[in-house]
């Protein structure tokens, strides 16, 4: 351990912006799983395929056919959006229809099956090798000392607005009030004459587009690979476990923290302890906390 | 003669071997005020649940404005026209008041201001105007009741279950009820209500049906039923 480095407020500052970077990809990546868990109580497995899926997209649109990154990001977004939707309806909507009030447990086993299908697949078509992207941006600039990475910026950036889109979303659109109405009392939702199964349809969608864009946004940091999504996976549930589960605001604060915490930690720490460190982290709040930092119980957004 | 909004036509459910609902049968009409009254466990909410849709029937048909809606989704059957109440209020406490009355705006197509004036003359109606941007959470049980009910009304219904409308609630609260239900029931919605409260109920039904063991007892005017020595068994045992 060296501690000293901390006396250096530079190299304090440093550590901060570089945790921040990484926390709210770690954030963005923990959403799609939260909003998905949050409303239809599921816990998707597929979760870090979707997000090999995206950057796979990413790296079609935006190498293979030169389309711009932000265009590209979008279509992966948009892409896992199509193939959120597709799979909701033709296999977790049926499954949810045939087994009634006990189906969730036969779902988690589904998205574990989609996992390894998808991962398969993509190891079959893509074979085992990196594509990715030197950088989404190129360039850094120096304030104080501090180095800052563009590409962070834009990551930060985006994490920002999609924080804020969703919120606007939830809080403003009659469909967005739909999906909160039915994340809470679903019966008392189809007492409304709302559709619940077209709500959970766009909210795993939603869930999906979320991943599926990270992907295309995190394309120089992950590169597309098929089995890339088991760290991200990793990481969401860690996001979503600290935060608290299905609450997709708290998923980005958790993510900041263990951006942080593991920022730190790498810089006084010799390499690979931050892993240990978030693991500890992780088991304290499952053993003081055991709904997540920002939960009294298991709330949704 | 009023048309029959909704006929109840030899309803059956059992849970495991307890008959819940044992061939019930009864009609309400457009703009009729119906209660349905009986000891725990007679099946009124189960006939509730069968009716929205929650349940779905064993045998038996359930016909809505001449429309069989038996076993038929929820969504379906509230989009028909159909709104509830629920015993223990369920109200979105993480939504504000405003909130709640908005969710079935996604399916009633109305404009931005359409909803908005619907809204307010809704949440004026039941006096929780002025609570309007609190969080549902911040409201007492008789409040959560006036919003459900709101929120009912919302979607400006052919039939209205109100499944226990009283409990918890204030006297002035009840008393919003009972004038909002009179008024949808002058402008032609049925209106079926369960309650236990034999002081409230009256003020809303002049007739009622009285279940025992899942099966109709006897039905009539609450004044000859009240004297009914059946009914009297029934509640109070012999």
């Amino acid at each position: 351990m060296n501690f000293e480095l901390l006396t250096y407020p530079v190299v304090v500052a440093q550590f901060f912006v570089d945790g921040l970077g990484r926390g709210v990809m770690y954030g963005l990546m923990g959403m799609g799983l939260a909003l998905i868990f949050g409303i239809m109580g599921l816990i998707n497995f597929a979760h870090g395929a979707f997000f090999m899926v995206g950057t796979y997209l990413m790296y079609f649109v935006a190498v293979q056919l030169g389309v711009p990154f932000p265009i590209a990001i979008i279509a992966a977004a948009v892409g896992l959006f199509c193939i959120g939707a597709v799979l909701e309806r033709t296999l977790i909507s049926p499954l949810r229809k045939r087994m009634g009030e006990n189906w969730l447990v036969d779902g988690y086993v589904m998205t574990i099956g989609l996992l390894i299908m998808l991962e398969n697949l993509a190891l079959i078509v893509m074979g085992p090798r990196d594509h990715g992207i030197a950088r989404l941006v190129e360039g850094r600039t120096m304030i104080s000392g501090i180095i800052v990475t563009y590409e962070r910026v834009v990551v930060f950036v985006v994490a920002i607005l999609v924080v804020l889109g969703l919120a606007a979303f939830m809080r403003y659109t009659n469909i967005g009030r739909a999906i909160r109405a039915t994340s809470e009392h679903p019966d008392a939702a189809m007492a409304m004459g709302i559709d619940i199964r077209k709500i959970y349809t766009i909210t795993f969608a939603l869930g999906s587009a979320l991943i599926g864009g990270v992907g295309g946004l995190l394309l120089s940091t992950y590169p597309a690979f098929p089995t890339i999504g088991s760290d991200v996976l990793l990481k969401s549930f860690i996001v979503v476990i600290v935060g608290g589960l299905g609450n997709v605001w708290a998923a980005m604060v958790a993510g900041i923290l263990l951006g942080l915490i593991e920022s730190y930690a790498q810089g006084i720490a010799a390499s690979g302890w931050q892993n240990s460190i978030i693991a500890a982290v992780v088991v304290a709040v499952l053993v003081f906390r055991p709904a997540g930092l920002f939960s009294k119980s298991v709330s949704r957004p | 003669m009023p048309d029959v909004v909704l006929q109840i036509e030899d309803l059956q459910k059992s849970f495991g071997g307890l008959r819940a609902v044992d061939h019930v049968s009864f009609d309400v009409e457009g703009g009729q005020l119906l209660g349905l009254i009986g000891p725990n466990g007679a099946g009124k909410t189960t006939i509730f649940n069968m009716i929205s849709g929650i349940y779905r029937t064993d045998a038996g048909r359930i016909l809505f404005d001449q429309t069989d809606i038996t076993n038929h989704h929820p969504t379906q059957i509230a989009k028909l026209g159909v709104a509830r109440t629920f015993q223990v209020p369920r109200t979105f406490n993480h939504m504000t008041v405003e909130e709640n009355l908005m969710v079935p705006v996604v399916r009633l197509r109305l404009t931005d201001a359409e909803a908005s004036n619907r809204v307010a003359a809704t949440l004026n109606a039941i006096g929780l105007y002025d609570m309007r941007h609190r969080n549902a959470s911040e409201l007492s049980g008789g409040e959560r009741q006036l919003l459900q009910f709101a929120r009912a009304m919302m979607t400006q219904p052919k039939l209205m279950i109100l499944d226990e409308p009283f409990a918890g609630a204030s006297p002035a609260i009840i008393d919003v009820i009972i004038e909002r239900t009179h008024d949808m029931a002058k402008s032609g919605v049925a209106c079926l209500v369960i309650s236990h409260d034999v002081v409230s109920l009256p003020k809303v039904c002049e007739h009622v049906i009285v279940l025992t063991e899942g099966s109709v007892l006897t039905q009539g005017r609450i004044e000859d039923v009240r004297e009914d020595a059946r009914v009297i068994e029934a509640y109070l045992g012999t």
